[in-house]
């Protein structure tokens, strides 16, 4: 058996931009070509889960594609438990399954578990066995009890739990997630992300690649992830590592003096720093304005904080959260693989291109 | 064939899910029938002379030609459309990432929609009986067969409108086009003898002409097999040549959206 579940090495992929006609007219023999994938490289070892970060057109889903065998590479190579995703396809998909995040590619006008029985057939589960395996599966997702009801009555959190259980259906030893948790909302995600945890990761031990834009997601479930940014591998490593720069609080400061000599020297005394001191045509809310500050640690630094300013003489009326953007994230994912300090560290920087 | 019969069965229930679907079905042939019966009735002695050869009764000589048009139709129509639907949907992106391997998934994909074209055919030949058509019951099997050739031979059109739709993202006119032509001068509706002689070469190259001119002397005019053999003969060899040409082209095509990434975005 391999070392690793999944190996991708030096995977390259470009897809032709489609031009338009005076584009064509003017030089008919051009070609436009966008990279989606440039020479990427991980590991992913057997019954870990791994996250793969990143923003819409970072190359996630082409990447989970040619893993499912649905995209050809044109260049590297990408194996499945030893098995080449373009010269052994039957083998790859025999041990990996994608879940397709679209609700439509379900059959709505048949229940959950005919159209589970389809699936069943064409994932190859023996006939004497599908039964309790349907059965198995609706019960992993909490979908037994309306397993004869047509999916197109389910909801869209139910729709979602679904397409994992088809998924799960082949018993693979790996699963392609893609942002499985978009169209639900807060309580049944967070429901979804504790089954993956519990369910699929720790008891199934199946090895598992979740695509997602959520980095709080992927701190959650994840204990590696790959950070990719327009088809380029930025840095894979421990979750806890590569997205410590996320786990800086950032919070804005609602302050009548926004440029008392206190702050800066309260926030740097804690290791962090001003970020945004406001400006005229900045928010201002009868009088106060908001100061944005970073520092690490979470509340009990933040209430730490709060209370040198105070005492320092700087009137405070709200101290809130700012939360995190992944572009922010990325940001400082891509300063710090520039940083020599992180090298060397369990986290590696691709510098590919 | 599990995965194929399940693929059927999964169709079959989505069809019966649309509780009117079978009654609208059956109001359809009526409709289709009786006014068929009538206006062939009326044109019987005008098309007489020139079906003579194939049963010489022009309500016998519609309803084959209808049934054999109503096969190949669904034979063409039926995997381009549900490729479309499929990679709109995802459907098709689930399909291809299962290990049941191409070809049962495009039988799967095809087999409910031809078994019901099939019973519609069935259907239609129960009420030309039930209005009276004459049957050589002897010639039925062999007519069977040659209508199972028939579609063979024109599902072709159907895998390149699919390669089409994978490479181009669409088929263009060619399903309608070619049902068109064939239509015309395929002998659906008059015989191939009457066509102008100018453009009567080109009914030559099409199947439909030699399975409804074999089906019609087998079923309406109780020919012995020897009498149609050419024609059966000149349907397989069309059927297999252009089913291996459907199949290098399908298969060229799927392996360029793999390439093209674009197996999954319409």
């Amino acid at each position: 058996m391999s070392d690793f579940a999944v190996e991708v090495e030096d995977l390259t992929k470009e897809y032709q931009i489609q031009r338009g006609w005076k584009a064509v007219a003017r030089s008919p023999w051009s070609r436009d070509t966008r990279v989606v994938l440039d020479r990427v490289n991980l590991q992913v070892g057997h019954g870990e889960f791994f996250g793969i970060l990143g923003q819409n057109g970072a190359g996630k889903s082409t990447l989970f594609r040619i893993l499912s065998t649905l995209v050809r590479p044109d260049s590297g190579s990408a194996r499945v438990m030893g098995h080449d995703v373009a010269r052994e396809a039957a083998e790859v998909r025999d041990r990996l399954i994608p879940v397709i995040p679209s609700e439509r590619s379900l059959y709505w006008r048949v229940s959950a578990e005919e159209n589970l029985r389809l699936y069943a057939a064409l994932y190859g589960v023996p006939a004497a066995r599908v039964d309790a395996r349907i059965s198995e599966v609706l019960e992993l997702v909490g979908l037994q009890d309306t397993m004869g009801k047509q999916v197109g009555l389910y909801s869209s959190g139910m729709k979602q739990r679904l397409l994992i259980a088809r998924a799960l259906l082949g018993s693979p030893d790996v699963l392609l997630l893609d942002e499985p948790t978009r169209s639900m909302d807060p309580v049944s995600a967070r429901d979804f992300r504790s089954f993956l945890k519990r369910q699929v990761s720790e008891v199934d031990q199946t090895t598992v690649l979740l695509a997602t834009h959520d980095h709080e997601e992927v701190t959650e479930l994840c204990e590696r992830v790959a950070v990719l940014d327009r088809g380029r591998l930025l840095a894979v490593g421990p979750t806890d590592s590569l997205l410590a720069s996320s786990k800086l609080r950032r919070c804005g400061v609602w302050t009548r003096h926004p440029d008392h000599p206190a702050i800066p020297r309260e926030v740097a005394r804690i290791g962090g720093r001003v970020l945004e001191v406001p400006t005229p045509e900045g928010p201002v809310e009868a009088g106060w304005s908001r100061v944005t500050v970073e520092f690490p640690g979470g509340e009990e630094e933040g209430a730490a904080l709060l209370a040198r300013l105070t005492a320092q003489g700087v009137s405070v009326s709200r101290f809130t959260r700012v939360d995190l953007s992944l572009a922010d994230l990325l940001e400082r994912v891509r300063d710090s693989q520039a940083v020599p300090a992180t090298r060397g560290s369990d986290v590696q920087g691709q510098g590919a291109a | 064939m599990r995965s194929i019969l399940a693929l059927v069965r999964v169709k079959w229930l989505s069809f019966t899910s649309y509780r009117l679907n079978g009654l609208f079905a059956v109001i359809g042939l009526i409709a289709l029938l009786v006014p068929l019966y009538f206006v062939a009735n009326a044109l019987d002695p005008v098309v007489a002379d020139s079906i003579a050869n194939e049963g010489g009764d022009y309500f016998g000589f519609l309803i084959t030609g209808m049934i054999g048009m109503q096969l190949i139709g669904t034979g063409m129509r039926v995997l381009p459309n549900a490729v479309s639907s499929g990679i709109v949907s995802g459907t098709l992106e689930a399909l291809l990432a299962t290990p049941a391997g191409l070809f049962r998934l495009m039988a799967g994909l095809q087999g409910f929609d031809l078994l019901w074209a099939a019973t519609r055919g069935a259907l239609l030949f129960c009420g030309y009986l039930v209005l009276g058509g004459d049957v050589s019951w002897s010639g039925v099997p062999m007519g069977l067969v040659v209508l199972a050739l028939l579609v063979v031979a024109h599902m072709p059109v159907g895998l390149l409108a699919t390669a089409m739709i994978l490479v181009f993202r669409t088929a263009g006119p060619l399903i309608q086009g070619v049902a068109s032509a064939v239509s015309l001068l395929g002998g659906v509706y008059y015989s191939t003898s009457v066509i102008p002689e100018v453009i009567r070469p080109v009914a030559d190259f099409i199947p439909l002409t030699y399975g409804l001119r074999a089906l019609r002397r087998l079923v309406l005019d109780g020919a012995p097999f020897s009498q149609v053999a050419g024609d059966v003969a000149m349907l397989t060899v069309m059927a297999a040549g252009l089913m291996a040409v459907g199949i290098v082209v399908v298969s060229a095509s799927l392996r360029y959206a793999r390439r093209a990434g674009s197996l999954a975005q319409y």
